[in-house]
């Protein structure tokens, strides 16, 4: 019995140690590369360490890499791409949160309604959606700046974080919007003197599922937020796609991880946050 | 010093009337009691006073102006909930100040009115901690701190403290008993706890249905109870019923229970008497001597438990398959055998009208 | 006068409403009308009924685009929540390094479909990735073709899929595991029934809820799956990875052919609609049991 029970334990132990790799090495050969230099790429194979570790292609990647004929790297990119996703986050926050407060605590007749028109169309593939938006902003003269794109994040992830903020707003006791009103607070003053510190919390699942959503984004971007604030994916993606000549990988893959580090960093540092948040919109409303 | 005066107020959940037309009229300084059982409309009445609830119907008068389209915090009214509802992000100091600081109020007023609560209540030590931190009894006194920094013209109080402990609520009542005295402001305190109401009301509305019963002294509602519902649901145990007629003969009434005849000499009737008259007839279990042998006016009845309570006895009888209860000295309760005869006290009598439940 | 609190409650739904009325139902309304229309290059307002549609299902490329949604979708649905089940089961079992482990399996999620897409691009580049390394220890037959197989391409998708969002469905179904009462355990263990058969005929029964949601989770992302073919195959060979989300966005945009992208908006649109009833109907009859 007890030696079934360690074979066993042992076999549990190989499977998760053959997973953890499987898991774990695409990120080692990308890190490996892009410390090579193009000729040990070219030469070497993918699992083999670089014989000097250099950071030429991380500097390249950042300001000289070519894009098509254009050779600045993606460094401005992540800054278009930081912009993007700071004004999209709290855009949506201060919107949702202002929302799910609404929808939870003021017994508004509609509130069911509204809940379910915002979940539904949450479900709803943005392809059968961009077209017509990309012509309501061309109508109203957005098209391809800021404000488009920052707009469209909005709207697509305005549901799911409304439906946290709801889900948390829904159990607070109701004698404590009661407590206010009669100490004269008004909408506002309860909102920001009373709810926003009672939900610290709940702000950061919901800044982490936004701020991860919008980084990550590459099919709005594209189309959305034109030249002037093409954000770091779409750039990520031309720069592999459209290289001439050989393809340098070393760059390549310093780009790519550059591209990751931010929610990679946002995921090492927010641990459990970052679990609630990402499975947040696992909850049913 | 506020009248408060309530008059036809009514509030429905879509079909389901809440409050059917509730008309109090309460004088400046009073400490009224709202009684009744969970779910008759109290918290409701109280949050229409608040305006936290809309009426749908009547007039809900502070001082002769009518308030009742007015928001909370324009009526100028503290309230304390069952659940204290203190702001959990604040400290107590905050907690209490906030409605000062949302109204604008200079700092040093606020300081001064804060540290003059905190005195008051005796939680100056607690300014700086946060809710968490508290135990029940003090979030309570914070919470009733955060109604007085307002020097509100009303005092609500919801289930105040049902979150309490036996003998922190027993505390608790002597505190806000004192308060009112020290304040004289009109409080209106809602309650299902029988003791509080009794110990702490200048009146008491026992509501059932979403109707006051009756509206009356402590003193009033125990003893000439208006109705039949009042009479039950006061006084533990409640009072003890049976099934009588009324008999006139030369002017004097009577009531005649089986083979029992109970003279009614001092009974004052709302009504002139019917000879043959059925009436539900009350009385309150300490209104009861228990007799080992037959009297005239005595009903015959058989114990069916005896509860010791330390000062004085309960004692379970069998009134032909009604079930009574008789509060009797410990000493008394010893002496008894099975088989015993209660004999009410003439003048602790109620009558009911079996239709309309009434008092007769 | 002030404005009463209710009154701003309502007002501050208004910018959400209006946003969603017009950007969401709004649009679709939009697409599924233009669908009926001769639009080209831009929406015209001659209705063909439909005939967009004919030339849609009539076309090969959306035929295997369409095909594939299911082929992909299936064997990345399967093997994410297989994986996860795997995973979180083995996690289940009081390992030690539980949360190193996780880390490790959900880490992929925090990723882009675009930053997915270009590693495994690179992984299973012949010349290159695997195939190269594998060769170079000396067996010099081997080869690992898929990527530039037209046949098989559409299996890394899976790959580089199952890679991204398996550690997700590891720490939902785990969450699901430890939920379960302690109780039942200890009633198996006392009727003497084996951890499989635990698994197989009480726990897993019990987490049906759970994998519903990660089915729900999953069919999303197929249905949006448009970085990912972008970054991996570019829909290549040919086109034997496209997938509609790909189909609608080329035809939209570089080929200008709104119409058509518009019917094939409106098919998706269908599957989607198609996959929301389902799921709630396999809600509805488990809380019905
Ligand atoms: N939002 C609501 N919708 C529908 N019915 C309600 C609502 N709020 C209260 N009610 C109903 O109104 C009636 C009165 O409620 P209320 O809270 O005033 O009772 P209460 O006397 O305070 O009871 P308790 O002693 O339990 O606090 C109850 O029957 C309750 O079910
Ligand atoms: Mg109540």
């Amino acid at each position: 019995m007890k030696d079934q029970n360690a074979i066993a334990m042992a076999a549990i132990y190989a499977f998760l140690a053959i997973a953890a790799a499987f898991f774990a090495i695409p990120l080692i050969i990308m890190l490996l590369t892009s410390f090579k230099t193009a000729e040990e790429v070219r030469e070497g194979s993918i699992f083999f360490l670089p014989e000097s570790w250099s950071l030429a292609a991380w500097g390249k990647a950042w300001g000289e890499a070519c894009i098509g004929r254009v050779c600045e790297g993606i460094g401005g990119n992540f800054w278009n791409s930081v912009l993007i996703t700071v004004l999209a986050t709290s855009i949506s926050l201060l919107l949702a949160s202002l929302n799910g407060f609404a929808l939870a605590q003021w017994r508004l007749r509609m509130s069911g309604p509204i809940l379910g028109m915002l979940l539904i169309g949450a479900f709803i593939p943005y392809q059968i959606m961009i077209y017509p938006l990309v012509r309501l902003f061309a109508t109203g003269g957005m098209h391809q700046t800021l404000g488009a794109i920052v707009t469209v994040h909005v709207l697509f992830g305005l549901p799911i974080l409304t439906l946290i903020f709801r889900n948390f707003y829904i159990g607070l006791p109701e004698e404590l919007i009661k407590a206010a009103r009669v100490d004269g607070a008004g909408f506002f003053q309860i909102y920001g003197m009373i709810i926003v510190p009672m939900s610290v919390n709940v702000f950061l699942v919901a800044a982490i599922l936004s701020i991860t959503g919008v980084w990550n984004d590459y099919l709005l971007g594209l189309i959305f937020a034109g030249p002037n604030f093409q954000p770091m994916t779409v750039s990520l993606q031309n720069l592999v796609g459209t290289q001439m000549g050989l393809p340098e990988y070393n760059v390549n893959m310093a780009a790519t991880i550059l591209t990751a580090l931010p929610p990679l960093a946002v995921y090492l540092l927010s641990g459990k946050y970052f679990v609630r948040g990402v499975t947040a919109g696992a909850v049913k409303g | 010093m506020t009248r408060v005066e309530i008059d036809g107020v009514e509030r429905a959940y879509g079909a389901v009337k809440v409050l059917k037309g509730i008309h109090l009229d309460i004088e400046p300084g009073e400490f009224v009691v709202l009684l009744g059982p969970s779910g008759c409309g109290k918290s409701t009445l109280l949050a229409s006073i608040a305006g936290l609830d809309p009426v749908q119907g009547g007039e809900i008068r502070f001082d002769g102006r009518d308030v009742a389209r007015d928001e909370p915090s324009d009526r100028e009214i503290g309230m304390v909930f069952q659940s204290y509802a203190l702001y959990p992000t604040m400290t107590v100091r905050k907690n209490m100040s906030f409605a000062l600081r949302v109204a604008g109020m200079a700092k040093p007023e606020i300081d001064e009115r804060v540290n003059w609560a905190a005195g008051v209540l005796q939680i100056e030590p607690l300014l700086e901690r946060k809710p968490a931190a508290l135990s029940g009894g003090q979030r309570q006194r914070v919470a009733i701190g955060r109604a007085l920094v307002r020097k509100a013209k009303v005092f609500l109080f919801d289930e105040p403290l049902s979150n309490l402990d036996a003998k922190l609520r027993g505390e608790m009542r002597a505190e806000i008993k004192a308060l009112h005295e020290k304040l004289q402001t009109t409080f209106i305190y809602v309650t299902h706890d029988q003791i509080e109401a009794m110990t702490l009301a200048t009146r008491i509305a026992v509501m059932s249905g979403g109707e006051i019963q009756q509206f009356g002294t402590p003193d009033e509602i125990y003893r000439f109870p208006q109705t039949r519902f009042v009479a039950d649901f006061i006084g533990a145990p409640s009072m003890n019923f049976v099934d009588a007629v009324l008999r006139v003969e030369g002017g004097r009434a009577s009531l005649e229970m089986g083979q029992v005849r109970v003279e009614l000499d001092d009974y004052a009737f709302a009504a002139p008497p019917r000879d043959g008259q059925p009436v539900i007839f009350g009385t309150r279990p300490e209104r009861i001597t228990l007799q080992g042998d037959p009297s005239p006016g005595a009903i015959p009845a058989r114990v069916t438990g005896v509860e010791p309570m330390g000062a004085d006895t309960l004692v379970w009888l069998d009134t032909d398959g009604h079930r009574w209860s008789a509060r009797v000295s410990p000493e008394e309760a010893n002496a008894l055998g099975r088989e015993v005869h209660a004999r009410p006290d003439p003048q602790g009598i109620s009558l009911f009208e079996p239709e309309s439940e009434r008092r007769l | 006068m002030r404005i009463r609190p209710q009154t701003l409650a309502r007002l501050v739904l208004v910018p959400t409403i209006l946003l969603t009325v017009i950007g969401v139902y709004g649009s679709i309304l939009w697409t599924v009308n233009i669908s009926f229309t001769s639009s080209g290059f831009l929406p015209t307002g001659k209705y063909v009924g439909l005939d967009r549609y004919y030339e849609l299902w009539g076309q090969a490329r959306w035929r295997v685009a369409y095909t594939n949604l299911f082929v992909f979708g299936g064997l990345y649905i399967f093997f994410c929540i297989g994986a996860g089940l795997l995973l979180a089961i083995a996690l289940d079992q009081g390992v030690r390094g539980r949360s190193f482990f996780q880390t490790i399996f959900l880490y992929p999620i925090a990723l882009s479909f675009i930053v997915t897409g270009l590693a495994w691009r690179w992984i299973l580049n012949p010349t290159t990735g695997l195939e190269a390394y594998v060769r170079g220890l000396g067996y010099e037959g081997f080869s690992f073709g898929w990527l530039s197989d037209p046949d098989m391409a559409i299996f890394t998708l899976v790959i580089a899929g199952v890679w991204h969002s398996a550690g997700l469905m590891m720490v939902i179904i785990f969450a699901g595991l430890q939920s379960i009462d302690g109780e039942i355990w200890r009633a198996g263990r006392v009727d003497g029934i084996s951890r499989f058969h635990m698994y197989r005929g009480v726990v897993l029964p019990m987490l049906f809820p759970v994998f519903v949601t990660c089915l729900v989770l999953l069919a999303m992302n197929v249905v949006r799956s448009y970085d990912l073919v972008v970054a991996m195959t570019g829909g290549g060979p040919g086109y034997s990875t496209d997938v509609p989300a790909k189909y609608i966005v080329d035809h939209l945009f570089d080929r200008a052919n709104i119409g058509r992208a518009s019917a094939g908006a409106t098919m998706l649109l269908l599957t989607v609609m198609a996959i929301i009833a389902l799921s709630t109907y396999l809600g509805r009859k488990e809380t019905r049991r």
